[in-house]
């Protein structure tokens, strides 16, 4: 009984503290943040529930109920940890719900603040892309690019220049530590007959631990084997390109062993490489490799054992911890070595470069033109940043109210400006977007813009990971860029005079109204620069495209011939194109026709020979390198080349007559001297040629190039089993087409005739690099006018709506509507002028740094300058006359009885 | 995304005691000698890094025990790589001789 009571008395004040940690729950679940006060008071209800049935079950002794009371103080302290952490998520989502809601409300302000920078960062993204496909990663399927570099022999004048197989052999074998391996490749046109069809390829002729190198793998069967490149001729093995496979092979996986014909000899398909692969050449796509000890066949005429043959380029893996410095040294030590001991190496040397330095290489080459674009593009996001600015600015003009009331409620500044920067971030989220799906279309244009060609070129710049890393980095300024000053600036006005403004009043906030109209002067000005350098561009691609490449642009047609398929030995060759020229030169409307190895301006220098001139000494370390091309009878006339002196080849200077040689006109003034050249002899190796021409000056690989010494040879004499024919016609070139392709199949049906082009066309090509600079930076200019123009309108749109009162008292006083049109088109003229000046003096300071790419065109053009700052003006009076009109239509009556 | 920050020594007795099977706040309370007051923040942090998942107990069992049900907690595999991570830090802490530092001669 007496136990009885005790029990039910300690129940008593059991459950008494029970319900008093229950409490503590109860009380602390008001410290919870309102999002999860249900879920914490359930959690700690259940828990304390739970330990004080186990302790009633499993009592462990007196300090029991103190411990639990002690833990359940601790509910408090996790409250308030939630209140804490979970609020300022919360009130990231709040905001950015409010931000979206506010987006939404005003869709029209919301889609041009969403266009404008979805524009600015879609030039961007653009051409990050290009820089990231042509620069930064220009090789795909590499491995580890970042350690492979480009290794270049130069000569004693500091010319690149190509190295020769046994001198890359000694190289190899003597490599410094620091590199890991050494690979060497060349370019070479081939033709391929699968079954009766033969079709022209681009292969790369390439030493045996290529693919290895490059840590390449086949992605069907294999790549070459050590003893592949061992023994000239012996294995006939070619690794077919992924792409090439897919289109010609219908991705047949029993390709592998099939025999194919190149150059009419029978090779071994061993394997397909790795799908990502394209060869190592930027911006080429390789149709397939072949060891370089299939040289002699692939390339006609045995290099391999010839030091003095410099046809191959080669490229350096180093070891992760090799520095370029380090293993250049070691290389100068070999280079010297090598000097010495071959005559053929005598002030030869190698020099490494990083892959986009390499002179000459297509990084080195579109470094200058992606510099400048970039620049232009940041420039453009600039000037949509500012555009936004102006947009939030006005629009902050309406939520003064809110920010006083908000003020008034006790939010802290920090808060609104929180807030504010959230709903910038917002914007310039969807606009990033916006950018994104403009790049992804951008990038397609580009890529569709180059010409065909007979290279097999691949620009595919495409939104990559990397691209969107940037376009998200380009946002994030952005949204700091157009959010930061106005939010700072709105937070900062007082809570009295922000809940007492109306709209007008607030508008003509002196400090806010002042940054609006420095914003658009800068934009003014931005677009004043981009616009004098888009100019400049158009007629630097305009002279390019006009330039004087020192052969007739006008009605030639080009088409290339390939003997090799048709099994031509070189007798039968040189009667082939005897009689085709013979042919052509018969077909009404053709003036004149003619044959050569090589179409100037086709990027890449394919002729360089080693010379001696009689008569000329060359300096101690000079070296003799000269520019070259095989070419037909009659082919000056063909191109309309004038011939300074002496005659063109004839048929009768083929094989079995003396060698004969045309020179420009600045091979015979540097080497020659006062002395006519004509009956000269230079020699190419071990044949000596007697120059009987000078033709005058062109232009043979780039269209920039200053002029240098040319040598032409007799395509006869120097047989080769590809060749362009010329044809100059009298009309229209394409229409003789199909009559030229019918002589050839009347001489020989089985060679075909490819690559058919008008000179035209192919000038395209030549100056395709200041096409797209130019396009670009032209997309870039329209679009920074057509921003800086509504930025302009906006803010004088916006003065006449706050001057509204003002205008109808100058009215009612007696102000005629031209007056009043004339008040709004001086405020705007003024901020234009100041826009245009400050511009001006800009581009004046800019446009230097990039003077080298300009051709024919002086950086400071008068003509740009003052036709851009004509047309600005021009543009600012359109952007001005709604507003203007708006004004002075007003009616003074209604105008006064506003606010 | 970031990495994040490594877990300091709290997180990873909490991890480490669910991972041992105690996955009801006060058990983990218990096998970690922690403080409610740290046990339970850290519970949701970890949560919301992704470490844990956490679930109501079956209703039928609690309705058994006439109580509501509580709530437990479950190691992601994330977290199993965390606690992995944090537990061979540890191990990396090559035992050293604390003796001299237990008798210095101001303390003596």
């Amino acid at each position: 009984m007496n136990d009885e009571r005790r029990t039910s008395n300690a129940e008593r004040q059991a459950s008494k503290l029970l319900r008093l940690l229950l409490a503590i729950v109860n009380v602390g679940s008001r410290l919870a943040p309102p999002s999860r006060r249900r879920e914490w008071r359930r959690q700690w209800r259940a828990d304390i529930l739970h330990e004080w049935q186990w302790l009633t079950r499993h009592p462990r002794g007196a300090g029991d109920r103190a411990g639990l009371f002690v833990r359940a103080a601790g509910a408090l302290r996790h409250a308030f940890w939630l209140r804490l952490h979970v609020r300022r998520l919360e009130m990231i989502t709040q905001d950015l719900r409010y931000g979206w809601r506010l987006m939404v409300r005003k869709p029209g302000i919301t889609a041009i603040a969403v266009l404008t920078l979805g524009l600015g960062i879609g030039a961007n993204a653009t051409v990050y892309s290009w820089i990231e496909s042509g620069l930064r990663r220009p090789l795909p399927g590499v491995v580890d690019p970042d350690r492979v570099v480009v290794l270049d022999g130069i000569t004693g004048t500091r010319d690149t220049i190509a190295l020769s197989y046994p001198d890359f052999v000694d190289y190899r074998a003597h490599r410094p530590a620091g590199v890991d391996d050494l690979i060497a490749y060349t370019i070479v046109p081939m033709s391929l007959r699968i079954g009766d069809e033969s079709q022209r390829v681009w292969g790369q002729l390439v030493s045996g631990n290529y693919f290895e190198m490059l840590g390449v793998r086949a992605g069907l069967g294999r790549t070459f084997a050590p003893e592949e490149d061992r023994t000239p001729e012996k294995y006939p093995v070619v690794v077919l390109s992924h792409r090439f496979w897919e289109r010609h092979f219908d991705s047949d996986r029993n390709v592998l062993g099939r025999v194919v014909t190149l150059n009419s000899h029978a090779f071994t398909v061993i394997g397909v490489a790795d799908a990502a692969f394209r060869g190592s050449e930027p911006y080429l796509s390789m149709d397939l490799w072949v060891p370089m000890m299939m040289q002699p066949t692939a390339m006609a005429g045995d290099r391999l054992s010839a030091r003095g043959a410099t046809f191959l380029q080669t490229m350096v893996r180093l070891k992760p911890d090799a520095t370029l410095a380090r293993v250049q040294a070691d290389l100068d030590v070999i280079g010297r070595n090598l000097a010495a001991t071959y005559a053929e190496d005598r002030d030869r040397s190698v020099r490494l470069y990083k892959m986009w330095q390499a002179p000459g290489r297509s990084g080195a080459v579109t470094l200058p033109s992606l510099t400048v674009l970039m620049a232009f593009a940041a420039v453009v996001l600039l000037i949509a940043c500012a555009n936004v600015a102006n947009l939030l600015l006005a629009r902050a003009v309406n939520r003064q109210r809110e920010t006083g009331v908000r003020l008034a409620l006790g939010a802290s500044r920090r808060r609104l400006v929180q807030q504010l920067l959230t709903e910038s971030a917002l914007l310039a989220a969807v606009g990033g977007l916006a950018g994104v799906v403009i790049a992804f279309w951008t990038t397609k244009l580009l890529s569709t813009l180059v010409p065909p060609m007979p290279i097999p070129i691949v620009f595919e710049p495409s939104v990559t990971a990397p691209v969107l890393a940037f376009t998200l980095l380009a946002t994030a300024l952005s949204a700091l860029a157009f959010g930061l000053a106005p939010a700072l600036q709105h937070s900062a006005s007082s809570m009295l005079s922000a809940l007492k403004a109306s709209a007008a009043s607030v508008t003509a906030s002196p400090s806010r109204a002042r940054m609006r109209r420095v914003l658009v002067v800068a934009q003014v000005a931005a677009s004043i620069v981009l616009l004098v350098s888009a100019s400049l561009f158009m007629r630097t691609l305009r002279n390019a495209q006009t330039a004087d490449p020192g052969f007739s642009t006008r009605n030639g047609l080009l088409a290339s011939i390939d003997l090799a398929p048709a099994g031509y030995d070189e007798a039968h060759g040189r009667a082939f194109y005897r009689d085709l020229l013979t042919r052509v030169r018969t077909i009404p409307g053709v003036e004149a026709a003619s044959l050569a190895y090589r179409v100037p301006l086709l990027f890449w220098t394919t002729g360089d020979m080693r010379v001696q001139i009689d008569g000329y000494i060359p300096a101690p370390n000079e070296d003799l390198i000269v520019d070259s091309n095989r070419i037909g009878s009659d082919y000056l006339r063909t191109m309309g080349i004038g011939l300074v002196e002496g005659r063109e080849f004839t048929d009768r200077d083929t094989a079995g007559a003396p060698d004969v040689g045309i020179i420009n006109e600045t091979l015979a003034r540097r080497y020659f001297g006062g002395r006519s050249p004509i009956g000269g002899h230079i020699r190419v190796g071990t044949r000596i040629v007697e120059v009987v021409g000078v033709a005058r000056d062109g232009k043979y690989t780039w269209i920039t190039e200053t002029p240098r010494p040319f040598l032409y040879i007799s395509a006869l004499q120097w047989f080769h089993v590809h060749s362009v024919l010329h044809v100059k016609t009298a009309g229209n070139p394409g229409a003789l087409v199909s009559a030229i392709q019918q002589q050839v199949r009347t001489i020989d049906a089985n060679v075909p005739l490819f690559e058919i082009r008008t000179i035209g066309e192919h000038l395209q090509i030549a100056t395709m690099l200041q096409a797209q600079l130019a396009h670009m930076l032209g997309a870039f200019g329209a679009l920074a006018l057509l921003l800086a123009m509504v930025g302009l309108y906006g803010v004088i749109a916006a003065t006449v709506a706050q001057r509204t009162p003002e205008i109808g008292m100058r009215m009612a006083l007696g102000a005629t509507r031209l007056n009043i049109a004339t008040l709004v088109l001086k405020q705007s003229l003024g901020l234009t002028l100041a826009g245009v000046g400050l511009g001006l003096a800009g581009a004046f300071t800019i446009t230097r740094l990039f003077k080298t790419l300009l051709l024919g065109v002086s950086a400071t053009d008068g003509v740009s300058f003052v036709g851009t700052a004509a047309l600005l003006i021009l543009v600012s009076l359109l952007a001005t006359y709604l507003p203007a009109r708006r004004a002075a239509v007003l009616d003074p009556t209604q105008a006064l009885r506003q606010d | 995304m970031p990495k994040p920050a490594p877990l300091a020594f709290g997180p990873v007795a909490i991890l480490h005691a669910i991972a041992g099977g105690n996955r009801f706040g006060f058990d983990i309370m218990d096998a970690t000698g922690l403080t409610s007051g740290t046990v339970y923040p850290a519970l949701d942090k970890l949560e919301s890094l992704g470490y844990l998942s956490s679930h109501w107990e079956d209703a039928r069992t609690a309705r058994r025990d006439k109580r509501p049900p509580r709530r437990y907690f479950d190691l992601t595999a994330a977290g199993a790589t965390a606690l992995a991570g944090a537990l061979q830090r540890y191990k990396n802490l090559k035992p050293v001789s604390l003796a001299v530092w237990k008798i210095r001669p101001s303390e003596a």
